[in-house]
C-alpha cells in the first residue's frame, strides 16, 4: 500500500514539475513586447526627425535672415536616433535578412539626407548673398561704364543681368550653360580693362556665375528634400517589421496552444493520481490533497487566463501606430487646415441646430395658412397664429438670425484660410512660376493692388475702372510683376511728391483690338529727361538702396515677351501714367504656340 | 545644471529675438565630478607620447582658447601642425568638429590629438597604463565611471570639461539681452554692416559660425591666388571625397577672434583686418571703405565672452 503511494506521489511530482517546466518555456520566448516597442519607437522617432528637419530647412529657405542653428541642430538628435537603431536587436544575426536590408537602406538614406542638407546649407547662404548683391553690383559697374563713357559691353551687361535673373526664375540646363559661356568670356578679359572698370566688372561677372552655378544645385537639394523616399523607406522598414512580428506571434500563438493542450493532458492525469493518491490518503494526510486542490485551481485559473488572453488577441496597437508614420509633413497642412476646418464645422454645427426651428417656422406657417384658407373657425385661425408666434419669437429669441450674417463671415474667412493655404502649397510646389495661361487681366489687376496694398500707405486711394475684355494669353504671374512695379512706382511717385491725398488709378480699355491696361497717379511726375531713360535698367531717382533700378526696365521687358509696349506720360509736379498695351489679335497665335 | 561664467548684468531692455546672432546660453548642463575630471586630464601631458604636451598646451585656456599667435601649433618632437589650432571655447556649439567637420561629437574629437603623430603622438594602451600609474586617477574614474579608466571615459571627461567652456555675457550678448548700452555706437554700426554686407550669411547663429560648411573662396578662388596647396586645403574633401568638398570648411566661429589671432585654417591672416580683408575679397567678392572695415572689426571683437578659466 505504502509503495504505491509512494510511486502516485512521484509520480505527481514529475507532473507538477513537467507542466510548471512546460509553462516556463511556453511563455519566455514571447516575452519580447519591450523588444518590439523599442525598437518600433527607434524607427518612428528617427522618421520624426527626418520629417522635422525637412520642415525646419524649407522653412529657413521660406524665411528672410533666418538662422540655421535650428537645422544643425537636428544632427546631434538624428545621430542618436541612427546609434540607436545600428545598435538594436534589428541588427543583431538572428533578425531577418530582409528587415536588415530595409534597415540598411533606410539608414543610408538619412545618412544622404544629411549631405543633401549640408550642401543646401551652403548653396543657399551663397546664393542668398549674391541675389541680394548682383543688382549692385550690376548698378555699380553701369555707372563705372557710364562715366568712362564705355557703351560697349554696357548693353551686353544689361542682357547678361536680365538673362541671370529670368534664368533664377526659370532655371534650365541650357541657359546655365549658354550663361556661364558669356559671363566667363567677359571675366577673362577683366585684366584689359582700367582698374575702375575691371574691378566691378570682375565683381559682376563672379555674383552672376556664383548664383548661375549654384541655383540649380540648390533647387535640386530642395527638390530632394521635398521627396517622401526617406519617409517611404522608414515607413516600409515599420511595416515590414510588423509583418515579421505578426508572423512571429501568429508562430507562437500556435506553440502556445500546443503547449496548452499537453498541459490540459497532463493536467487530467495529475487530477486522477490526485484522486487516487486520496482515496489511498484518505484520513492520514487531509492537508495534502486540500493543498493539491487549492493548486490544481491556481493552476485553472492560469490556464483560463491564458485562453481567454490566446482567444482574443489585445487588437494590435501597433497597427494604429504604424499610420502615423505616414509624411508628417501632411500632418503640418493638415493641423494648418483643421483650424478654420474648426470653425467651418462649428459655424454649420449651429447652423443646422437653428435650421430645425425654422422648419418648424415654416411647418407653422404652412398649417396656419391651410387654416386661413378654410377659415371656419376664426378661434381655430387665432390659436393658429398664436402658436406661430411662438415659434417665431422663440426663434427670435434664439438671435440665430440676427447671428447669420456674421456665421457667413466667419464661415468664408475659414474657407479663405484654406483657400490661402493651398495656394501658399502651390506657389511653393509650382517650378515654373512664368508658365502661360489664358488668364482675366481683371482678376489680375484684382489680386495685383491686393498684393501692393500691403505696402501703400491708406492716405493713397487706389480705385479701378476695368471694361469688359476677353482673356488674354501669357503668364499671368509676370503680367502681375508689371502691375506691382507700376503701382509701386505710382505709390513712389505720390510719397516723394508729398501728397496727403493719393491717388492711384487703374483703368482698363480696349482700342484698335489692343487691351490697354493705364496706371495713373498723382505723383511727383518726371520732366523729359527722365522720361527718356526711364526705361534704362538701373537708372533710378531714388536714393542709394531703395531701388535698384530695375523695376521698369523689367516691366518693358514682359510686357514686350507678350507683344506688346509700355507707354509713359508725365507732367513734372502733377503727376505720371503708365499704360501698356498687350496685342488682342496676336492670341490666336497664341493659341496655336500653347497647343 | 551648472552655471558658468559670470551672471549676466539684469538689464529692463527688450531681448532682440529675431536677430540672426543668439546669446550664448549662461547655463550648461554638465556631470560636475566629470567635468573636474576632464579638466584634469585637459592640461595632464601624460596623455602624449613624450609626456611634453597637453590639450592645453594648444589651447591655452588664458589665451581665447586656442594657439594664441602661432600659425600652426608645435606638437611631438618639435613636428609642426598642418592647420591652425581653433579655440576651445564655445566648441560644444559647433555642429561638427575640426576644420573639416571629420568628428561629429567632442568625444570624437578629443580621441584623434593623442594619436596624432604631429600633435600628442602617443598610443592609447600607453595613456592608459600611465592614467593608472597616477595615484589619483584610478580612484577618480572609479567614483564616476563603474569600468575605470578606459579610453572612451578619458574621452568623456574631457568632452565634458569642453561644454563647460562657453564664453558668456559678450558685450554683444548683453545687447542682445536687451542692454542697449552694451555697445559702443561704432560696434553698433558694425554690427548693421556686418549684416548689411551679408556676413551673417554665414556667421550666423549663437556661434557666429559652427553651423554649416562653406568653399573657402565661394566668389574669388583663395587658393589659386595664395598657392602652394596642401592636403589640409582641400578641407572638407578629406572627409568625403566628394570632389564638391574641395576647398569646404566648417565656418569657423567668430566668438573668439578677438584672442585668436593668426586666422584661418592656414594661418596666413595676422590681424583681423587682414581676415576681414581676405573674407571680402574672396567670400562676398565685394569692395567696402575701410571705415566699415574697422566697425565690423569692433563688432566682431564685442562677441567675445568671458570665463573663469581666462583669469586664472
Amino acid at each position: 500500500m505504502k509503495k504505491l503511494l509512494g510511486v502516485f506521489l512521484l509520480l505527481m511530482i514529475i507532473l507538477i514539475s513537467a507542466i510548471l517546466i512546460r509553462s516556463a518555456l511556453s511563455s519566455a520566448p514571447v516575452n519580447d513586447d519591450d523588444d518590439y516597442a523599442a525598437n518600433a519607437g527607434y524607427i518612428r522617432e528617427l522618421m520624426t526627425l527626418d520629417a522635422a528637419w525637412s520642415l525646419a530647412t524649407l522653412k529657413a529657405y521660406n524665411t528672410p535672415d533666418s538662422n540655421l542653428d535650428q537645422v544643425a541642430g537636428f544632427l546631434p538628435q538624428v545621430r542618436e536616433a541612427r546609434i540607436n537603431l545600428e545598435s538594436s536587436s534589428l541588427t543583431a544575426a538572428e533578425a531577418p535578412s530582409v528587415l536588415k536590408n530595409k534597415l540598411s537602406r533606410y539608414l543610408l538614406l538619412i545618412e544622404g539626407k544629411e549631405v543633401v542638407i549640408e550642401h543646401f546649407k551652403s548653396n543657399f547662404a551663397v546664393i542668398r548673398n549674391s541675389v541680394k548683391y548682383l543688382p549692385l553690383a550690376a548698378q555699380a559697374l553701369t555707372q563705372a561704364l557710364r562715366s568712362a563713357e564705355n557703351v560697349e559691353i554696357n548693353d551686353e551687361i544689361v542682357d547678361l543681368f536680365e538673362r541671370t535673373n529670368s534664368f533664377l526664375r526659370n532655371p534650365d540646363e541650357g541657359t546655365r550653360m549658354r550663361l556661364l559661356i558669356d559671363l566667363s568670356r567677359i571675366h577673362e578679359n577683366v585684366m584689359s580693362y582700367p582698374p575702375d572698370i575691371a574691378n566691378p566688372l570682375s565683381n559682376f561677372t563672379s555674383h552672376a556665375r556664383v548664383l548661375v552655378e549654384r541655383k540649380m544645385k540648390l533647387d535640386d537639394s530642395i527638390e530632394r528634400l521635398a521627396e517622401q523616399n526617406v519617409q517611404q523607406a522608414g515607413e516600409e522598414l515599420l511595416a515590414s517589421y510588423q509583418n515579421y512580428r505578426e508572423d512571429l506571434q501568429a508562430k507562437q500563438q500556435k506553440d502556445r496552444q500546443l503547449t496548452f493542450l499537453i498541459n490540459l493532458g497532463l493536467l487530467a492525469l495529475l487530477i486522477l493520481l490526485g484522486v487516487l493518491s486520496a482515496l489511498f490518503l484518505l484520513v492520514t494526510d487531509f492537508s495534502f490533497s486540500k493543498r493539491l486542490a487549492a493548486e490544481v485551481a491556481a493552476k485553472t485559473e492560469h490556464y483560463e487566463k491564458t485562453i481567454a488572453e490566446v482567444s482574443s488577441p489585445s487588437l494590435d496597437k501597433n497597427l494604429s501606430e504604424s499610420l502615423d508614420g505616414m509624411g508628417r509633413m501632411a500632418a503640418v497642412l493638415a493641423h494648418e487646415i483643421n483650424t478654420p476646418l474648426g470653425y467651418l464645422g462649428g459655424n454649420l454645427q449651429v447652423l443646422y441646430n437653428g435650421m430645425g426651428k425654422i422648419q418648424s417656422l415654416m411647418g407653422e406657417v404652412k398649417a396656419m395658412l391651410e387654416d386661413v384658407a378654410e377659415a371656419t373657425d376664426l378661434e381655430e385661425v387665432g390659436r393658429r397664429i398664436e402658436a406661430f408666434n411662438d415659434v417665431a419669437l422663440g426663434l427670435q429669441e434664439d438671435a440665430m438670425l440676427d447671428e447669420l450674417p456674421e456665421i457667413a463671415e466667419d464661415m468664408q474667412s475659414g474657407i479663405d484660410q484654406i483657400q490661402h493655404i493651398i495656394d501658399d502649397v502651390k506657389d511653393f510646389t509650382r517650378k515654373d512660376r512664368s508658365s502661360s495661361d489664358w488668364f482675366d487681366i481683371r482678376q489680375c489687376i484684382d489680386r495685383a493692388v491686393k498684393m501692393s496694398r500691403a505696402e501703400i500707405p491708406e492716405s493713397t486711394r487706389i480705385d479701378s475702372e476695368l471694361t469688359d475684355a476677353p482673356n488674354i494669353f501669357g503668364s499671368p504671374a509676370e503680367i502681375n510683376q508689371v502691375l506691382i512695379n507700376l503701382i509701386n512706382n505710382a505709390a513712389h511717385a505720390i510719397e516723394d511728391a508729398g501728397r496727403e491725398k493719393g491717388a492711384i488709378r487703374i483703368k482698363t480699355s480696349i482700342e484698335k483690338n489692343q487691351l490697354v491696361v493705364s496706371v495713373r497717379d498723382n505723383g511727383q511726375g518726371f520732366n523729359d529727361d527722365v522720361r527718356r531713360r526711364i526705361f534704362d535698367p538701373f537708372f533710378t531717382t531714388k536714393d542709394v538702396g531703395k531701388g535698384t533700378g530695375v523695376g521698369l526696365a523689367i516691366v518693358r521687358r514682359i510686357v514686350a515677351n507678350h507683344g506688346g509696349k509700355v507707354m509713359v506720360k508725365s507732367i513734372p509736379g502733377k503727376g505720371s501714367n503708365f499704360a501698356f498695351v498687350l496685342p488682342l489679335n496676336s492670341i490666336k497665335n497664341k493659341e496655336t504656340d500653347a497647343v | 545644471m551648472l552655471c558658468i561664467g559670470y551672471m549676466p548684468t539684469i538689464h529692463a531692455g527688450t531681448p532682440l529675438t529675431n536677430e540672426p546672432i543668439q546669446p550664448i546660453p549662461l547655463t550648461v548642463d554638465v556631470d560636475s565630478a566629470k567635468a573636474t575630471l576632464g579638466r584634469e586630464l585637459f592640461f595632464d601631458t601624460a596623455l602624449s607620447a613624450d609626456g611634453d604636451i597637453s590639450c592645453a598646451s594648444c589651447h591655452n585656456l588664458k589665451e581665447g582658447g586656442a594657439d594664441t599667435g602661432k600659425r600652426y601649433s608645435i606638437g611631438h618632437n618639435g613636428s609642426e601642425g598642418g592647420i591652425n589650432s581653433p579655440t576651445v571655447y564655445n566648441s560644444s556649439l559647433l555642429f561638427r568638429q575640426f576644420w573639416d567637420g571629420r568628428a561629429e561629437t567632442l568625444e570624437d574629437q578629443a580621441d584623434q590629438p593623442v594619436t596624432n603623430p604631429v600633435e600628442m603622438a602617443a598610443r592609447w594602451p600607453d595613456v592608459l597604463a600611465r592614467l593608472y600609474e597616477n595615484p589619483s586617477y584610478p580612484n577618480k574614474f572609479q567614483q564616476i565611471y563603474s569600468d575605470g579608466i578606459t579610453r572612451e571615459n578619458v574621452k568623456n571627461a574631457i568632452a565634458e570639461f569642453e561644454r563647460t567652456l562657453l564664453a558668456t555675457n559678450s558685450p554683444f550678448d548683453q545687447y542682445l539681452r536687451g542692454n542697449e548700452n552694451a555697445l559702443t555706437a561704432k560696434e553698433k554700426k558694425g554690427y548693421e554692416l556686418f549684416k548689411n554686407y551679408g556676413c551673417h550669411s554665414c556667421h550666423q547663429g549663437v556661434n557666429v559660425g559652427g553651423n554649416m560648411f562653406q568653399v573657402f573662396g565661394a566668389i574669388n578662388n583663395y587658393f589659386e591666388e595664395r598657392g602652394n596647396i596642401t592636403k589640409a586645403d582641400l578641407g572638407r574633401f578629406n572627409v568625403t571625397g566628394d570632389s564638391a568638398d574641395k576647398f569646404v570648411f566648417k565656418v569657423p566661429s567668430l566668438r573668439m577672434a578677438k584672442y585668436t589671432a593668426p586666422y584661418f585654417h592656414d594661418g596666413t591672416q595676422k590681424t583681423l583686418l587682414d581676415a576681414v580683408n581676405a573674407m571680402f575679397r574672396y567670400q562676398l567678392g565685394r569692395e567696402a571703405p575701410d571705415s566699415d572695415k574697422e566697425a565690423i572689426i569692433a563688432f566682431i571683437e564685442s562677441l567675445a565672452g568671458e570665463h573663469l578659466e581666462m583669469k586664472k
